[in-house]
Parts: C-alpha cells; sequence; structure tokens
C-alpha cells in the first residue's frame, strides 16, 4: 500500500511542471508589456527599462521560469495592482462561498444521482429507466447558467420561494445560509447528478450481471440488500472516480453559476479580473483550481486502494 | 481470373448487406434521426443566415426597445431594439462554426497525437504527461485563461477550445490504438518489414476512426456549450456580433420582463446540444454493435 501511495503521490509531479508550465506561457502570451501596463500611459521609456530590469523581463525566458517557479514554491502567486493585495490574499478571502457551493451542490448531485442511477440499472429498460436516462441527456446538455437562470424565473421571480440573488455567510446561521445556496447548488447540482447517474446505471449494470450477484440472489438474500451491499460495493469504483472528476468541475462550474447569483466567490474575482484585464488574478486563481484538480483526483486515486485491494496489490500496469 | 472477380463480387454484396444493415439500423433509432434532423436543420440555418434572418441583426431600433415576440419581430427585441430573430440565426452561426472547427483541429491533432503516442513508448510518456497537464485544468477555466491572454475575437475562441479539446480525443485515440497495436495482423506486419508510418496510418488510424467520430460529436456538443459560458460571462464572443451566450448575458439584467431573451437563445443551445449527444449515442451504439449489450 505504501508502494502505491508513493507511486501515485510521485505521478503527480510531471503533471503540476505541466500545469505550471502553461500557465507561465499564458503569462507571456498577454499582450503589451507588463512593465508599461503598470506604469500607465505617462511613463517614459527610462522609467519602463528600469522596471523590466526590476521585475526580471530582460532576462532569458528559462531564467524568468525558474525565478517565477520558485515564487510559486514559496506560495507568491504575484500582487493584484487592482486590488491593491497579493493575489493569493484575494483567492483564499474569496475562496469560502466557492467551496460552500460547491460541496452543498456535490451533495445534493449524489442524494440524487446514485438512486437514480441504481433505480434505472435494476429496473433496465423499463418507463423508470428511461425517463432518468431522458432527464440526465437533457441535464448534460444545458449550460449551468442557463439552468440558474430559468430556475430564478421560477422559484425566485414567479413562486417567490427563494432569493433572487446574494449571499449569507454561515456566521449569520445555517438556515439562512442554505436559503441562499439552494437555487444556485441546484443548478450546478443538477448537472452533476446526470453525470454521475449515468456512470452509476453504467457501472451497476456490470456488476449486476455478474455470477456471484446471481448466487446472493438465489440464496434468498433480499433484493434491497444484494443491490445496495453487494452490487454498490463493488459497482463503486466508477462512480468514485466520476464524483472526484465532477468535484474539479463543480468548482469551475460554481465560477459561472456565481456570476449570476451574485455570490462573491471565485467566480466573482475572476470575471471582475476579465473585465478589468488584471492578468495575475487570473492565471494565479486557474494556477490553484488546476492545482485543487490534481489533488482531488490524487486523493481519488488514493481512496480506490481503500475500496479495492486490487488497486493496491497489483504491479503499475 | 474468375475466381478473383466472384470474390470482388461476394464482397461487394457483403457490403452492400452491411450497409443496408446500417441503414435499417439508423432508421430504427428514433432517437438519432431527431438528433440528425436538427443537425441538418442548425447547418442550414448557418448556412443560409443572411436569407433567413428577418432583419439586419445589428440595426438598432431606439423605438422598439425590449418588445415581446410579435409579427414583426418573431422573437421579439433587444435593449437596443435589435430584433432577436435575426440575432439568434446569426448566433447560430458563430456557434456552428465554433463547434465545426473546434471538433475538426482538435479531431484531427487528437488524432495525430493519440496514435504516436500509442506507436511509441518513449514518445508515450512526453506526450501524455502534457496531456495530463492540460487535462488537469478544468475546461472553462483554461479557455478563460487562454482568452484573457490572448484576446477575444471569434478565432481565437476556437484556438482556446481546440487547446482544451485536443487532449480529450487523444486520449481517447491513444487507449484505442493501444488495443489494436496488441493485435497479431499488426506484429504480422512489422514481420514482413511494414513501414511504421504505413503500420500507423494505413492499419491502425482506419481502425479508430469509428471512436474518432464518435468522439468529434461529443466534443462539437462541449465546444457549443463552453462558448455559451464563456460569452456568457464576457469573455467569449465580444458584443455587438452575436451569439447564443452573449445575448443571454445581455439578457440577464432584463430577465424579469424580458424572458424572451433568456429562454429563446437557451433552448437554441439545449436543442443544439440534446442533438449532438442523440446523435453521438446513436452513431456509437450503430459503430460498435456491443457498446449497446
Amino acid at each position: 500500500m505504501k508502494a502505491y501511495i508513493l507511486r501515485r503521490v510521485l505521478s503527480t509531479i510531471p503533471v503540476l511542471l505541466v500545469v505550471a508550465v502553461v500557465v507561465f506561457f499564458l503569462i507571456h502570451l498577454t499582450p503589451g508589456d507588463p512593465a508599461a501596463i503598470i506604469l500607465g500611459p505617462d511613463a517614459t521609456i527610462d522609467e519602463i527599462n528600469q522596471l523590466r530590469e526590476e521585475m526580471g523581463l530582460n532576462d532569458p525566458i528559462l531564467v524568468q521560469f525558474v525565478k517565477w517557479f520558485g515564487k510559486i514554491l514559496r506560495g507568491d502567486l504575484g500582487y493584484s495592482v487592482f486590488m491593491k493585495m497579493p493575489v493569493l490574499d484575494a483567492f483564499i478571502e474569496k475562496l469560502g462561498p466557492t467551496l460552500s457551493l460547491a460541496i452543498f451542490a456535490e451533495i445534493l448531485a449524489i442524494l440524487i444521482a446514485i438512486p437514480a442511477g441504481i433505480i434505472a440499472a435494476t429496473y433496465r429498460g423499463t418507463m423508470k429507466d428511461r425517463s432518468i436516462m431522458a432527464f440526465s441527456l437533457f441535464g448534460i446538455s444545458v449550460p449551468n447558467f442557463l439552468l440558474a437562470l430559468l430556475l430564478v424565473l421560477l422559484f425566485a421571480v414567479h413562486l417567490e420561494w427563494f432569493p433572487v440573488a446574494g449571499y449569507q455567510p454561515m456566521s449569520k446561521g445555517l438556515l439562512n445560509h442554505l436559503k441562499y445556496l439552494v437555487l444556485p447548488a441546484l443548478a450546478l447540482g443538477t448537472i452533476q447528478a446526470a453525470l454521475i447517474a449515468r456512470v452509476t446505471r453504467a457501472s451497476m449494470l456490470d456488476v449486476l450481471n455478474a455470477n456471484y450477484i446471481k448466487t446472493a440472489h438465489a440464496k434468498g438474500l433480499k433484493r434491497t440488500v444484494v443491490v445496495w451491499k453487494h452490487a454498490l460495493k463493488n459497482a463503486f469504483i466508477p462512480i468514485l472516480t466520476v464524483i472526484g472528476q465532477s468535484f474539479g468541475q463543480l468548482i469551475a462550474g460554481a465560477v459561472v453559476t456565481e456570476t449570476v447569483f451574485n455570490i462573491p466567490g471565485i467566480g466573482q474575482l475572476i470575471v471582475n479580473a476579465i473585465t478589468r484585464r488584471d492578468f495575475e488574478v487570473i492565471q494565479g486563481a486557474v494556477l490553484l483550481i488546476a492545482l485543487s484538480y490534481v489533488l482531488i483526483n490524487l486523493i481519488v486515486d488514493l481512496m480506490y486502494g481503500l475500496f479495492d485491494p486490487r488497486v493496491r496489490l497489483t504491479k503499475k500496469n | 481470373m474468375e475466381a478473383k472477380a466472384m470474390e470482388t463480387r461476394s464482397i461487394d454484396e457483403m457490403l452492400r448487406a452491411r450497409r443496408r444493415l446500417f441503414i435499417r439500423r439508423f432508421l430504427s433509432n428514433h432517437a438519432m434521426i431527431f438528433g440528425t434532423l436538427v443537425l441538418i436543420a442548425f447547418g442550414f440555418i448557418s448556412l443560409f443566415a443572411p436569407m433567413i434572418a428577418t432583419h439586419d441583426p445589428y440595426a438598432i431600433e431606439a423605438t422598439a426597445r425590449l418588445k415581446p415576440p410579435n409579427a414583426e419581430h418573431l422573437f421579439g427585441t433587444d435593449k437596443l431594439g435589435r430584433d432577436l430573430f435575426s440575432r439568434v440565426v446569426y448566433g447560430t452561426r458563430s456557434s456552428m462554426f465554433i463547434g465545426l472547427s473546434v471538433s475538426l483541429i482538435s479531431g484531427l491533432l487528437g488524432l495525430v497525437i493519440g496514435l504516436y503516442s500509442a506507436y511509441y513508448q518513449s514518445l508515450d510518456h512526453v506526450l501524455m504527461r502534457i496531456v495530463d497537464g492540460l487535462m488537469a485544468f478544468p475546461a472553462i477555466l483554461l479557455a478563460i485563461a487562454i482568452m484573457a491572454a490572448m484576446g477575444q475575437n471569434i478565432l481565437n475562441v476556437t484556438l482556446a477550445l481546440s487547446i482544451v479539446m485536443t487532449p480529450v480525443v487523444a486520449r481517447v485515440i491513444r487507449s484505442s490504438a493501444l488495443v489494436i497495436k496488441e493485435q497479431t495482423y499488426i506484429e504480422a506486419l512489422r514481420a514482413l518489414g511494414a513501414s511504421s508510418w504505413r503500420i500507423i496510418w494505413k492499419h491502425i488510424a482506419p481502425n479508430t476512426i469509428s471512436q474518432l467520430i464518435v468522439q468529434i460529436t461529443y466534443v462539437f456538443a462541449i465546444s457549443i456549450l463552453i462558448e455559451a459560458s464563456l460569452s456568457f460571462l464576457g469573455a467569449g464572443i465580444p458584443a455587438p456580433e452575436p451569439s447564443w451566450g452573449n445575448i443571454i448575458y445581455e439578457g440577464k439584467e432584463v430577465i424579469y420582463e424580458s424572458w424572451w431573451m433568456t429562454v429563446i437563445p437557451g433552448a437554441f443551445i439545449v436543442l443544439s446540444v440534446l442533438a449532438l449527444n442523440l446523435f453521438g449515442d446513436g452513431l456509437r451504439d450503430l459503430l460498435d454493435p456491443h457498446a449497446k449489450k
């Protein structure tokens, strides 16, 4: 097991390196001279040159990369001139609402998707199966910002059950916090639910045809015990994978959903940065989200070892 | 000579029978027919947008602001009094253009990368680490970052989405090429002294094509979704050029009184993506009958 963990952790290093290279080159694709942008239109050429020297922009690109990478490793993601604070601080400040939304949406998605996928698989080919699959096909065809707007139109504007937009932190009471999060989480979670339900169904179908399930039925075990205990446990690895991947997507999706509901999270940070052309913030945020995505996948992979002894026992390939 | 002629005839017959079976299976898949028809309709709208549009999509009419759908303006008008029907028609053109170009570019690049990394193991390590790295970015965020760096226009949207989608295609092609590479006939070809180029392009590539086509339809669908989200965030196709996403973005402020600015372009997005998904699922079942079982 230790060897498995070590191998998996080491395998993330090249991925992280590629992530860093991509973000670094994105910075260099950015049009315009960063020094000139910071100093504004009134700066003289000498002043720009001096700042270029100070910022290390005259160094060879490889030197620049190594210096930049060193800074990243020390947690220095740059400074937002517009927000007058380090990018990392700005990110952490906005992380709470996004995480809250993503976690709530993920819980909703799992609560909807796993039972739906299991029902679809056990009642394969029936009306129940077909309607669940039709719903899930619809779910993966709707962009989440559109679903969010439609939910606002129905539940906030017409029925007035939930607030139209806004955010209340957890410190103002859990119920209040959740009331504001229901619609955004529903918009975000439904689409993930569609994805997870499809995988759950496929994975369950594979397992339900296995001989040991037939044996379990033949032994006279209750259907619910066979399905929920024997089958689900073995069908769980693909489901876990898609849940892990979906959490990464949820964070990205939250960025879009937040703008619909004016939630002060990472999404708002990024969208404001786009309109202000605050590249440091965009790149820093994208780098951090990619990092968390890699970490989540790592954790999911390590969890396979817990669920499936074959994973930790077999050698690579 | 005669034996050869008979052989070709029987192969011809076999191919014809296979084609008939293919057509019969296609006709029995109603969902796929629906998808195909919708896609043909969208293709038609994109090609003949100037003839279908009833107004100039950029013409501002101050007296006709935010009018609900009526006989003069089929889909109503927007905040500037522009005809929404014409804007949605031209938006269809943008979305189809982006979807098609991204599918073709990432399909081609993904095919090449997938095939070569499956064939050459040393290349595989390098290429797949790059692919892993690119796939570590959630698609929409990478697209946002690229757009922010390169500037907003329709070609950059296409380029950004192609960068995002190529790794996905490469992964699928690689895994299917890896299986084919292990087949005995490939080993036989190698023993006969066939060149790598010949094995890759004449013998492995044709066997990955069905996978590629299916994957391309999904890339098409995802590109439309991401483009719409980008434009909705103000990082995609810039105003005043119409796109489904930026029409919805403009409609967001007036959603309480002007539902049509959200619902109508939204319905176009859902319909096109749904059609592509149905078409792709149908194609997958047609090309690989085992998948359905």
